[in-house]
């Protein structure tokens, strides 16, 4: 087990590097100049300027620089945002995308499983068509097209909630309920693919035959063993939550990361988008780190220090 | 039975009638190949086989329409025509497709109030510039199908050649290649898109490099474990001790046996290309006016959704339609390849 973890956290640091290696020379060859309005500047303004950002040093200079900022928690200074560090650029955004990308996952998962194990349970008759209906357009609209038109019937016609913005609660319903759509058509198909599974075991066979209702088999045996492979799902929420959030929070106007990434793109804010960037993979490489254990410890059938599957 | 004496003289048995000994071992019903099983089973699913009609129908009305829709007819603006709703010739009584559109309430014929020659209509009505919008949908379809059938394409080379050289080969070059598909899951797909669209220019050939480069990991990783497992099967060892050259083998058996997860890892790549596509564009980073896409149709819709809800309707109508047609018929594949699976 420690050895394995050691492993893992050897190739995640490794993972780590390569993207900031790859993402901090990519920018620098990048056409185009940092500075907006850069014919008005004077050749001294201008050499001021490389001055102040670091960038008239070497390139392994800033390279080497750049790494030793990052180790703690250092990602220079936007372009965009005249003096302001893309850490704390981050930081201030990072609260509204977990919150909302927590909110979806909760949601989303809940009634994924409950439409999952529903249709499992009344497999083969209309509830289970309706889910699996339900599913397949979860899976297929895109959620930016359900945003839009949740933002517009439900927001603007009906008025039940506001229509963008960030603050209050019901303000992060809608984008809520657009982001979670993806999780729960995923979380639906897979619980339900694996209560069907656990339902014709032997070992329910046995509580059915020993007396035990129905329910209670259902309750006491079979959901415990269907959920167990849904940890497996986690990366790949993770990964959907991170590309909802950069849109979803573009058309509610909410102030997180994945709007400041779009606009850090459009505005070519090099250390922002590489900051933004880091974070995404630091989080995804941690939350993948952190299945593989949780899987682990819930089902001792999967040994971790088998390294492959 | 007790032990009871049984005296059985020859009178006793009749013989069989003539050929009825062989009528035991009929088969009844011809034997099916691989091919015609699957055949059979998807047959059974209806969803898929219309998603199936659905999606050759779109190919063939987004790659037909190829002479007749091109650049300078989709550039090119009508301001007269501007924000014209859809009218349908001989649906007159339908609101929204007879030309006619809601303004504070009433139904309006748009036509009317623009001064639009008698015979001039068009079906999915106009955008803002007066372009038609059923002209531009079908190009943006056209898009899209580029897209996946690129992304389906790197996964099919890329992906297979990759997952079958790590797979066959086994040990240190085994490592060293899950090692880099490792660092590159890791990494969101998103990033290595957005990076690259970052690096080269927006458009149509840097979103589909983009795509490409980040879709085939899966594809690689399911035909390595796959490998890992043929590599071992009798028919493959016969092969081997025969003395058949690797690549021979790869393409003679292993390609074969791969086809059924090759053809539904596939199927799930085009979908997921399809959004990445409409996704980038309606954020606008992927492809740009004055090109268009699906996604760029979208963006445009929803600014003025209040007001001219069918600009982003039809759009995002076509693109569901597409979505759902593909994400069934890889249910539809799936099951037919693999009846063990699901059902």
């Amino acid at each position: 087990m420690t050895k394995y973890l050691l492993k893992r956290i050897f190739y995640m640091i490794l993972t780590l590097f390569l993207v900031a290696t790859i993402t901090f020379f990519l920018m620098k060859f990048m056409p185009g100049s940092p500075y907006a309005n850069e014919e008005k500047l004077t050749p001294q303004q201008i050499h001021i300027m490389n001055e102040q950002y670091g960038l008239n040093k070497p390139l392994i200079v800033q390279y080497l620089l750049y790494l030793g900022g990052m180790l703690h928690g250092d990602f220079g200074t936007s372009f965009q945002y005249s003096n302001q560090p893309v850490s704390s650029l981050i930081a201030a955004r990072l609260g509204a995308s977990v919150q909302l990308g927590l909110q979806a996952l909760i949601v989303g998962v809940i009634l994924g499983v409950i439409i999952g194990s529903i249709a499992a349970m009344k497999q083969g008759t209309w509830v289970d068509s309706t889910a699996t209906v339900i599913a397949i357009i979860g899976k297929s609209v895109p959620n930016f097209v359900l945003a839009v038109l949740l933002q517009y019937y439900i927001g603007l016609k009906l008025g039940w909630f506001s229509i963008a913005g960030w603050g209050e609660f019901s303000q992060t319903i809608l984008p809520t309920i657009a982001l979670s759509v993806g999780p729960l058509a995923e979380t639906a198909r897979f619980i339900r693919t694996s209560m069907v599974d656990t339902l014709s075991s032997d070992y329910i066979e046995l509580g059915r035959a020993k007396g035990l209702s129905r329910m209670e088999v259902i309750r006491k045996h079979a959901m415990r063993n269907s959920f167990i492979p849904l940890v497996t799902l986690i990366g790949p929420y993770a990964v959907a939550l991170m590309t909802g959030s950069m849109v979803i929070e573009n058309i509610f106007n909410i102030p997180g990361i994945g709007e400041q990434f779009v606009k850090s793109i459009l505005t070519n804010d090099y250390p922002t988008i590489m900051g933004v960037t880091m974070v995404y993979c630091i989080g995804l490489v941690v939350i993948l780190l952190i299945t593989d254990i949780i899987y682990g410890l819930i089902d001792p059938r999967i040994r971790l220090a088998g390294g492959e599957q | 039975m007790d032990e009871k004496e049984l005296n059985l003289t020859a009178a006793d048995f009749e013989p069989l009638p003539e050929g009825a000994a062989q009528d035991n071992e009929k088969i009844s019903g011809p034997s099916l190949s691989f091919g015609q099983n699957v055949w059979l089973r998807f047959k059974q699913r209806k969803a898929a086989v219309i998603s199936a009609i659905i999606i050759i129908v779109m190919v063939l009305v987004a790659f037909g329409s190829t002479p007749f829709i091109n650049k300078s007819t989709l550039v090119k603006s009508h301001p007269q025509y501007a924000n014209l709703p859809a009218k349908v010739p001989g649906l007159d009584a339908i609101n929204g497709l007879n030309g006619k559109i809601k303004q504070n309430g009433q139904w309006v014929d748009a036509y009317a109030q623009n001064n639009v020659p008698k015979g001039k209509y068009f079906v999915a009505g106009t955008d803002y510039l007066g372009r038609s919008l059923g002209q531009r949908i079908i190009y943006g379809t056209k898009i899209s199908l580029i897209v996946a059938l690129v992304a389906a394409f790197f996964d099919l080379t890329l992906g297979v050649f990759y997952g079958i050289v790590s797979g066959w080969k086994g040990g240190g070059v085994d490592n060293v290649l899950q090692r880099i598909i490792e660092i590159i899951s890791s990494v969101p797909n998103l990033i290595i898109v957005v990076l690259m669209l970052v690096v080269l220019h927006p458009g149509i050939t840097s979103i589909i490099l983009a795509i490409a480069i980040s879709s085939w990991t899966t594809m690689a990783r399911q035909v390595r474990a796959e490998t890992l497992s043929l590599k071992n099967e009798e028919y493959v060892l016969a092969a081997r001790s025969l003395g058949e050259s690797g690549w021979k083998i790869a393409w003679k058996h292993l390609v074969p046996n791969l086809s059924s997860i090759i053809i539904i890892q596939t199927m799930y790549t085009i979908p997921s290309a399809i959004f990445f596509e409409a996704f980038l564009s309606f954020i606008g980073i992927g492809i740009t006016a004055p090109e268009t896409s699906l996604g760029v149709l979208l963006n445009e819709g929803q600014k003025n959704f209040q007001f001219l809800p069918y600009q982003m309707w039809y759009p995002a109508i076509v693109l569901c339609i597409l979505m759902i047609a593909f994400n069934l018929l890889g249910d539809g594949l799936r099951d037919a390849f693999d009846p063990r699976g699901q059902k």
